[in-house]
């Protein structure tokens, strides 16, 4: 049996105080590379930059924050980008039919809910391997995506839904982001401040000990893949509304790479135990500019690949070494 | 625990549901087709498996050590383009060639062992960012142009010793060697004891870090390999599909053969070999009967679903583990 | 605690995207007459696209002068086929003021909502290879391509013409085809299909192959034994020959034209590979790019859509080349460029 490698006891606690050193710390180092960079790049510290940054950015982590929630009990949910996409499909084919944006909205949200409560089952009552099974549900959701659009992906969606959920504030604060926003204070509040929060990072621990605890692991385990489908779901509405169409194209399985690092770079752990919102907040900032930054000094995309490889690596190195500075392991 | 009787055959048959679920299908594609259960097809099906069959069996090792690889693909993709470009590029004999791209495996698997073992960042992580940087660099070792195997190759996957390929043969005789080691050798025997209980092990003296650390040397040489096979199998070397997503279903064919995730169970021979055998056999089975376009990922889909269930079944009855 | 250093986060930010915005605005006034043009690419991995961008980069830099420019800069950004990172992408052009962004379109309904911000920002769309889907608006400013069912279709006919001519019967046929989430390779597919319904045949099966060659080697090792007569294989694209080529050797049916025992094979695209195999008879017809073609119809209308006053036709399309093995080496073909990269 493993044991959880972060000795972490009362994990709300713990979550606190990570959050007074090291997302600190995430977020200088964060600034500091905004301000370097707009001095190489002209056109990086423009207002639409920054902006379209940052719906890359609520892209990567909205499901990114519904994973932080699964990776504390050292589970993984693949099929996030494909449930985001065939919901999407789905629920857009009933809004072009109806031409009521609130039943698509409903509808895709109802979808992706249903996918993330079969994960939930399974992973939760069934038992079965997180990995392997979201992966296989994430095939089948290709499947049916490929299978319902046929290379056309589906359109004619009536035009509130797109002026509502890809508008933007005042003309300038797109609504993506301010959703995103909402979302990670929920959802942090949820994580923190609730007893089901409490009891999840028990669950992630030490399973055992928090059953015994009288905390009911079956159900804390059903919700947070529930809620990774809410998350995709969300995210599909705002991806459809952007594209203003919705095709197998918007979720790629290649996504998750995204989401996950945006996760562990906020400082999850897929050991499990550990995970803050605001960490996974700017692990998707910080993964949105790096192809923002590659796209606008025009870098080979070859080389982006490696950049990215050696940031993913470097930035988990540093975590290490603050782990081991504060003398936690 | 009621009736003895009654608990003897539903535990059999949770037991061995996954067997049963297989037999299952091969059963619906042999109705189906009349090509199915034929040598030849069992044949051609371990020469097109034998690329997966080696890279699971490396993983077979990470995985009971309770790690995981995910820059397998990516680490087959930079060795066989070393491998191919070494014999266009540098007319080397085909051996010396399988030679660089074992070595550029073990390499490449030496350098995950590093950041994990001593910088000690986590295998997850790690590997994948390795997946990105590997894959990188393969793009820029072949300047993102696809490369035919050159003639030697072909002439080489066209050898038969008692009509059956080489790559047949070695394939087999990998999984059969890694399976001898697993059980047979102390470092076999250190893999096991750390798997089963990493601080336990300890107190007997298996030095755990080492342990681990070789297996993600092997893991990587074994990827090299497998990635030259890839590309003989497929006849060119293709930058960004070479062994792109190979890692998950390298799991999943171990996962399917009884290797857990959480480390300390597993077995190559049957069970990877089985794994992937199994894997293979779903979309050969559709293939057979012509099935519709369309079909092929939903199929997929569900049958590892249904095969999840039976593992997870398994485990719950019974098992000397969580 | 927090509350404090969110504070000191936003003044930071904002002083200094008050900076950059005011950097932004200087660097933009430099420069005499250089051509910007924005190219979003959704993959760009194999010698296709490689092939697309030199034509392109040498039709302007002869044709820049005599219109104006100095020079052309192009700034490529890769989508990695993801159709929100395309829009993403696109969005990084604007930013970076391009005089006018070209598209290899990944999903071609979303890519009408990066055809609206360009609108938007007042810089001219053009579309390459991949056109919109015909209810997707607004439309681009331009089109410059091929026709991808024409391309299929053509070829096919041609084809099936030679194997009646050649008093060849066509039994079972195979067809490999792209992924099924990609309407090129579904359009192909179809013009296979509607080619050889002109003569009477039709497609026994079609193998999915997700453009990945190993699932096109698995697929067609079953569907050849669940077919060991068959002679006729459609391809969706050059690539997987190499695996059809391991699936014939293993049954004793590779050979090329003229051998008995050849078995007939339709391609596209006109990748080196490709080129290679009909050079040494295994392949004998492909419907290939006409890379220079298009280019050339790019940079004729390119200047005036800058401009905006061009009045010729939105939509510049170039005929598929369908080469026969026989012409392969009289033809001008884009694949020739790169053939010593291939074997």
């Amino acid at each position: 049996m493993v044991v959880n490698k972060n000795q972490t006891t009362a994990g709300k606690q713990t979550g606190f105080a990570l959050l007074k050193n090291g997302n600190v710390v995430m977020g200088l180092v964060t600034i500091a590379a905004f301000v370097v960079l707009s001095v190489i790049i002209p056109q990086f510290l423009t207002v639409g930059n920054i902006f379209n940054l940052l719906v890359q950015a609520s892209s990567i982590g909205i499901p990114a924050i519904g994973l932080t929630f699964i990776i504390i009990t050292a589970g993984i949910d693949l099929s996030l980008p494909t449930t985001m996409a065939v919901s999407a499909i789905l629920g857009c084919a009933i809004m072009a039919k109806t031409q009521s944006t609130f039943l698509g909205v409903v509808s895709i949200l109802a979808i992706a809910m249903f996918i993330g409560a079969i994960n939930g089952i399974s992973v939760s009552k069934l038992k079965m391997v997180p990995m392997i099974v979201t992966l296989a549900v994430s095939t089948v959701n290709i499947g049916i995506s490929n299978y319902y659009t046929q290379g056309k992906s589906v359109s004619g969606l009536p035009k509130s839904f797109s002026s509502v959920f890809a508008g933007s504030i005042g003309g300038v604060l797109p609504i993506s982001v301010l959703v995103f926003a909402l979302v990670a204070v929920v959802m942090h509040i949820l994580l923190t401040k609730t007893i089901f929060g409490r009891q999840l990072f028990q669950t992630g621990v030490n399973e055992k000990a928090a059953r015994v605890n009288g905390v009911n692991t079956t159900k804390i385990i059903f919700l947070i893949y529930f809620i990774g489908g809410c998350m995709a779901g969300i995210n599909g509405i705002l991806t459809a509304a952007r594209l203003n169409s919705a095709g197998p194209t918007m979720g790629p399985q290649s996504a998750f790479n995204n989401i996950v690092c945006a996760c562990v770079l906020g400082g999850a752990s897929v050991w499990g135990g550990k995970g803050t919102i605001l960490g996974t907040v700017f692990g998707s900032i910080v993964m949105a500019l790096i192809t923002n930054v590659m796209n606008l000094m025009n870098i080979d995309f070859f080389v982006t690949y490696v950049i990215k490889g050696l940031v993913i690596i470097a930035v988990c190195y540093l975590d290490v070494l603050r782990n081991r500075v504060k003398g936690s392991r | 625990m009621e009736n003895k009787k009654q608990f003897n055959v539903k535990n059999f048959l949770i037991k061995y549901a996954l067997i049963i679920l297989i037999l299952l299908l091969w059963v619906v594609y042999g109705v189906n087709s009349p090509y199915f259960f034929t040598v030849k097809n069992f044949k051609s099906l371990i020469v097109n498996a034998a690329p997966l069959l080696i890279y699971a069996t490396g993983m077979t090792y990470i995985l009971i050590l309770g790690e995981i690889d995910l820059s397998i693909g990516s680490i087959g993709a930079v060795s066989a383009s070393l491998w191919i470009m070494s014999m266009t590029e540098k007319d080397m004999p085909l051996a010396a060639a399988f030679g660089i791209a074992i070595l550029t495996g073990l390499i490449c698997g030496t350098v995950n062992a590093f950041l994990i073992i001593k910088l000690k960042i986590n295998a997850f992580m790690v590997t994948l960012g390795m997946q990105f940087l590997l894959r990188g660099v393969c793009y820029l070792v072949v300047h993102g142009e696809q490369i035919l195997t050159p003639q030697k190759v072909r002439d080489f996957a066209k050898l038969r010793l008692f009509t059956l390929s080489p790559l047949f043969y070695i394939g087999l005789l990998v999984a059969i060697i890694m399976m001898l080691v697993y059980k047979f050798t102390s470092y076999g025997r250190k893999v096991q004891a750390t798997g089963c209980n990493k601080e336990a092990a300890k107190l007997v003296g298996v030095n755990v870090d080492r342990t681990k650390f070789i297996a993600f040397v092997l893991c990587g040489g074994l990827a090299g390999l497998a990635g030259a096979f890839q590309c003989i199998n497929v006849g060119m070397l293709l930058p960004n599909g070479l062994g792109d997503g190979s890692e998950f279903l390298a799991i999943t064919a171990c996962v399917l053969g009884g290797t857990s995730l959480l480390g300390g169970v597993g077995s190559i021979i049957p069970g990877t070999l089985l794994g992937v055998v199994f894997y293979y056999s779903i979309e050969n089975g559709l293939g057979l009967m012509g099935a519709n376009v369309y079909v092929y990922p939903i199929v997929r889909g569900i049958v590892i679903f249904l095969a999840m269930v039976t593992d997870s079944l398994k485990r719950s009855i019974g098992t000397s583990r969580k | 605690m927090k509350k404090r250093w969110l504070g000191v986060a936003l003044t930071v930010t904002m002083t200094a995207t008050m900076l950059g915005a005011g950097a932004a605005t200087v660097s933009a006034a430099e420069g005499g007459e250089t051509l910007k043009i924005g190219f979003s690419w959704s993959h760009k991995n194999d010698s296709l696209f490689y092939s697309f961008d030199e034509s392109l980069a040498k039709v302007m830099d002869e044709t820049c002068k005599e219109h104006g420019y100095d020079a052309v800069e192009w700034v490529h950004v890769v989508a990695e086929d993801n159709a929100d990172k395309q829009s993403s992408d696109i969005s990084d052009l604007i930013t970076q003021d391009c005089d006018v962004i070209v598209a290899y379109a990944f999903d071609n309904v979303a890519i009408a909502s990066s055809a609206q911000e360009c609108k938007d920002a007042g810089i001219p769309f053009v579309l390459y290879d991949r056109n919109m889907a015909e209810d997707a608006e607004p439309k681009a400013d331009l089109f410059i391509g091929l026709d991808t069912y024409n391309q299929a279709y053509l070829a096919g006919k041609e084809f099936f013409q030679m194997l009646k001519d050649d008093g060849v019967e066509a039994n079972s046929i195979i067809s490999i085809m792209g992924a099924t989430n990609d309407n090129n390779a579904l359009n192909r597919e179809q013009g296979f299909t509607d080619a050889a319904k002109e003569f009477g045949l039709e497609i026994k099966q079609t193998v999915p192959s997700d453009w990945d060659a190993e699932k096109a080697l698995t697929g067609f090792t079953a569907a050849f034994q669940a077919n060991p007569e068959c002679n006729v294989v459609l391809i969706a694209s050059d690539f997987i020959v190499t695996a059809v080529q391991s699936v014939l050797e293993a049954n004793d049916a590779w050979y090329p034209k003229g051998e008995e025992g050849h078995v007939y094979i339709c391609s596209q695209d006109g990748f080196p590979t490709g080129i290679k195999f009909m050079q040494d008879g295994y392949m004998d017809y492909s419907g290939m790019y006409n890379v220079d073609g298009m280019a050339e119809n790019f940079a004729s209308a390119i200047y005036e859509i800058i401009e905006g006053t061009y009045k010729g036709e939105a939509e510049l399309y170039s005929d598929p080349l369908v080469v026969n093995a026989e012409d392969i080496e009289s033809l001008e073909l884009w694949g020739k460029n790169y053939m010593d990269e291939a074997e």
